[in-house]
């Protein structure tokens, strides 16, 4: 079988930022809640890979442990979009053309009509800043994403003849939903999911880089570039690696997520092949 | 001179060989006919003679156009022989016209580009050639789109299309294979009709050999990209002389061996029975539409009967089948199962159920792509839950899968690896596998080629002896219902308009429905098929 290229850098991008993170949980080249002023702003080196901040912290180590605050983030917020939008989608389109149906969707669309952005910021300041209420915050919004979606893709499974014959062996809306509708759905829900969980980083980044992410003194990528960027004429490598790690980290995973259904999908292998 | 002729023509596209020293010819006026099953290279015979091929494919041989070869010619040179001097007619009427743009100036458009006509010019003479090819008056107005008229209709603004700037030859590709059969009569007479007034040649593709057999002058046969007979239609007809031939005219005129007997025992009864569908039950709906499909239908099957329903498109065949299955809710009368009353509205238990099953249309639709063959067949064991064990459900598919001419290794692969035919085979092995009394075929048949087609109705009469099975099968192809049935009823805009006896219906047809019907049906002279 032959593999895409984008699929396979995919795979190697989402990889080395994995590893990159996992080994910040035991390892990291310096201490990131130390200061320094000795060694502050300076330059890519053999000691500090990537230079240092004004506050003499390495900026490695800092990409490196902002990447726990963004996986964490993002992956808890796809999986809160997941495990309430996919049943509510499935329960919209089995229930289709009802007051169920519409109940739920329009309840959706409220959530949609407001910026989340805006709602970010009601919540942190009403609750505080912090990881959960960010998680929180990305995570209602990725439930009406999933739930469209799901909708959407199981209305058109649903009017298949297989489903019929699945109705007429006596299988209920909700057998038929887990059974035949689901794994049909399912690709399009990973790729979905890679979207969400991409957006979801660059959210908390986008959320940290206004103050109402995670606190210091734990790195974040947002607030890295929020704090370089008084400094950028002068030590432009501050702005810059937090930047690269973010697109390549959201590319990664798209490219993942896009690879990832052509694999799974035993109809595609066929062309793939 | 020939219109067309093409000499030993071959064509490789990626290494495969899809066309093999193709020899054709198309005299002036004449109706040459193209058929073969799907798969054998009659549309890429048609792209071939437009050069409309994908650009890595390889041609050898050439193609005439009266006397200039059309296959030497570059793609610009092309481009002033297409839709001017040859057009092409395809066969889904409504994915060829642009949904954008209205029927008059998709008509117009040959004219503008090939003949220098001015807007108001072409326009006029598009209104004409539409009303020529039969569209009715209030449809000749300038602002009509392709989604406003029927199917039938649709086809007939192709036909202008490819008619409006007087080409030399017409090639139709499959031009009636979507249409009903009333309708399909009303377009070959038109073809016919233009051929003979204009003098226009046509090369007519079609599976279809009854439809060749009335109205073609000559027939070419084509298998596997290759030409097996070729010669005047009755000729080719009587004579047969490849075995190929042979099969596929002994599958049109198929009926089974042995028919059932049906013995006295109801087993269904669908009693004046009405049905609807509302337009949405929506909370935003502003107001509910509601479309009668079903009035007063009844029904009765014998056990070990077949009952044939025929009727065109829109006639309420696949509502009935889902009311009968219980999956879609009626308003009136009664459907008694072996005095079990099933209503969709209400829980109907799975014994009930289990006594029938049904076979779909699209092989490629009814079966969960997700699922090993093994899963998709032992489906609607699920009405029996707990009789039987794991090892029970497995030997009973892969038995279910040998009586239907495949093997128990199938059961590991998935659908998307069989074909059509095979695809339908696992469809009635799905159905079998709980023993049902009454299977459902709904257009089972449609969907295959016409060899293909045999073999699924020889292994459907010979399961229904082996296991005393009713079948209501469902088509709209009255004549392929009429050789397996022991009764037919002819529906039409939801009601049940006659019913009798197969033979009665053919020969003395009472309702006008039916005498319209019958007569629309293409067949070939009983002459020719005696063969001599």
């Amino acid at each position: 079988m032959k593999i895409p290229l984008a699929f396979i850098i995919g795979c190697i991008l989402s990889f080395l930022f994995l590893v990159m993170t996992i080994v910040s949980l035991f390892w990291i080249p310096h201490e990131v809640e130390k200061l320094n002023i000795l060694e502050r702003l300076k330059g890519p080196s053999y000691q500090y890979f990537l230079g240092t901040d004004h506050f003499g912290r390495d900026i490695f180590s800092m990409l490196m442990v902002g990447g726990q605050t963004s996986i964490t983030v993002a992956l808890i917020a796809v999986a809160v979009g997941m495990i309430f939008g996919i049943p509510l989608g499935l329960l919209a389109a089995a229930s289709r053309q009802s007051i169920w149906d519409d109940l739920i969707m329009r309840s959706n669309d409220l959530i949609f009509a407001f910026p989340s952005l805006v709602i970010a910021i009601l919540i942190t300041a009403v609750f505080g800043p912090s990881a959960i209420n960010a998680i929180i915050a990305i995570g209602i919004f990725n439930v009406p994403v999933f739930a469209r979606v799901t909708r959407g893709a199981a209305l058109s499974i649903w009017t298949l003849d297989f489903i019929l014959s699945a109705r007429i062996a006596g299988k209920g809306s909700l057998r038929i939903s887990v059974e035949h509708i689901l794994p049909n759905i399912l690709s399009l829900l990973i790729v979905q999911g890679s979207i969400q969980f991409s957006l979801g980083i660059l959210a908390e980044a986008g959320l940290s880089y206004v103050g109402l992410g995670v606190q210091p003194p734990t790195p974040s990528w947002g607030r890295m570039l929020a704090d370089s960027q008084t400094m950028i004429s002068f030590a432009p490598n501050l702005a810059l690696f937090p930047g690269i790690t973010i697109i390549l980290a959201v590319l990664g995973l798209n490219l993942l997520g896009d690879g990832a259904r052509d694999l799974l999908d035993p109809r595609l292998q066929d062309k793939i092949r | 001179m020939n219109v067309l002729s093409v000499s030993d023509f071959s064509l490789t596209i990626k290494n495969k060989n899809i066309l093999k020293d193709v020899c054709l010819n198309v005299a002036p006026g004449q109706i040459v006919g193209l058929a073969g099953e799907s798969g054998s290279g009659k549309s890429m015979t048609a792209l071939s003679i437009l050069n409309l091929l994908p650009s890595y494919s390889k041609r050898t041989g050439k193609i005439f156009f009266k006397d200039s070869c059309i296959s030497d010619f570059s793609d610009k040179e092309m481009c002033r022989i297409r839709g001017d001097k040859i057009s092409l007619i395809f066969q889904e009427p409504l994915a060829a016209l642009n949904p954008l743009k209205t029927i008059q100036s998709q008509v117009a458009e040959p004219l503008l580009i090939h003949k220098n006509y001015t807007k108001r010019e072409a326009n006029q003479v598009a209104a004409d050639t539409l009303h020529r090819v039969g569209l009715p008056k209030h449809l000749l107005h300038r602002d009509v789109y392709p989604h406003e008229i029927s199917g039938g209709q649709q086809q007939r603004v192709l036909i202008a299309k490819g008619f409006v700037a007087k080409p030399n030859l017409i090639i139709a590709d499959e031009p009636t294979t979507s249409l009903d059969v009333t309708t399909q009569a009303g377009i070959l007479k038109l073809l016919e009709d233009l051929v003979k007034s204009e003098g226009v040649s046509l090369l007519l593709i079609t599976h279809d050999l009854a439809v060749l057999s009335q109205c073609a002058h000559r027939v070419a046969i084509m298998k596997s990209g290759e030409i097996v007979e070729e010669g005047e239609t009755e000729e080719v007809f009587r004579q047969r002389k490849s075995q190929y031939t042979r099969k596929l005219l002994d599958s049109v005129n198929y009926s089974p061996a042995n028919k059932s007997n049906p013995s006295g025992k109801l087993l269904l009864s669908v009693d004046n029975i009405s049905s609807s569908y509302v337009s949405s039950e929506s909370l935003f709906a502003n107001k509910q539409a509601k479309f009668q499909v079903l009035n007063n239908v009844t029904l009765k099957i014998f056990e070990r009967e077949i009952l044939g329903v025929v009727g065109e498109s829109g006639s309420g065949k696949s509502t009935l089948v889902k009311t009968i299955l219980g999956v879609h809710k009626y308003e009136n009368g009664s459907i008694i199962l072996q005095n079990k009353k099933i209503d969709a509205s209400k829980y109907i238990d799975s014994e009930t159920r289990s006594l029938m099953q049904v076979v779909f249309q699209d092989p490629y639709g009814s079966f969960n792509p997700r699922h090993k063959i093994r899963r998709l067949v032992a489906e609607p064991f699920h009405l029996v839950k707990g009789v039987f064990t794991k090892k029970d459900i497995n030997d009973r598919v892969d038995i279910a899968l040998r009586e239907v001419g495949l093997s128990s290794d199938d059961a590991k692969r998935y659908i998307h690896e069989f074909s059509g035919g095979q695809r339908q085979r696992i469809a009635i092995a799905r159905a079998l596998i709980i023993k049902p009394k009454l299977i459902i075929l709904d257009e089972a048949v449609s969907a295959l080629d016409v060899s293909i087609k045999a073999q699924i109705l020889d292994l459907l009469a010979e399961l229904a002896q082996r296991h005393a099975l009713s079948y209501l099968f469902v088509s709209h192809d009255l004549s392929v219902v009429q050789n397996v049935s022991n009764r037919v009823i002819v529906m039409q805009k939801g009601t049940v308009v006659e019913e009798g006896t197969a033979s009665e219906i053919l020969s003395s047809p009472k309702a006008d429905y039916t005498k319209k019907l019958v007569k629309a049906i293409p067949k070939i002279p009983v002459s020719w098929l005696s063969g001599g």
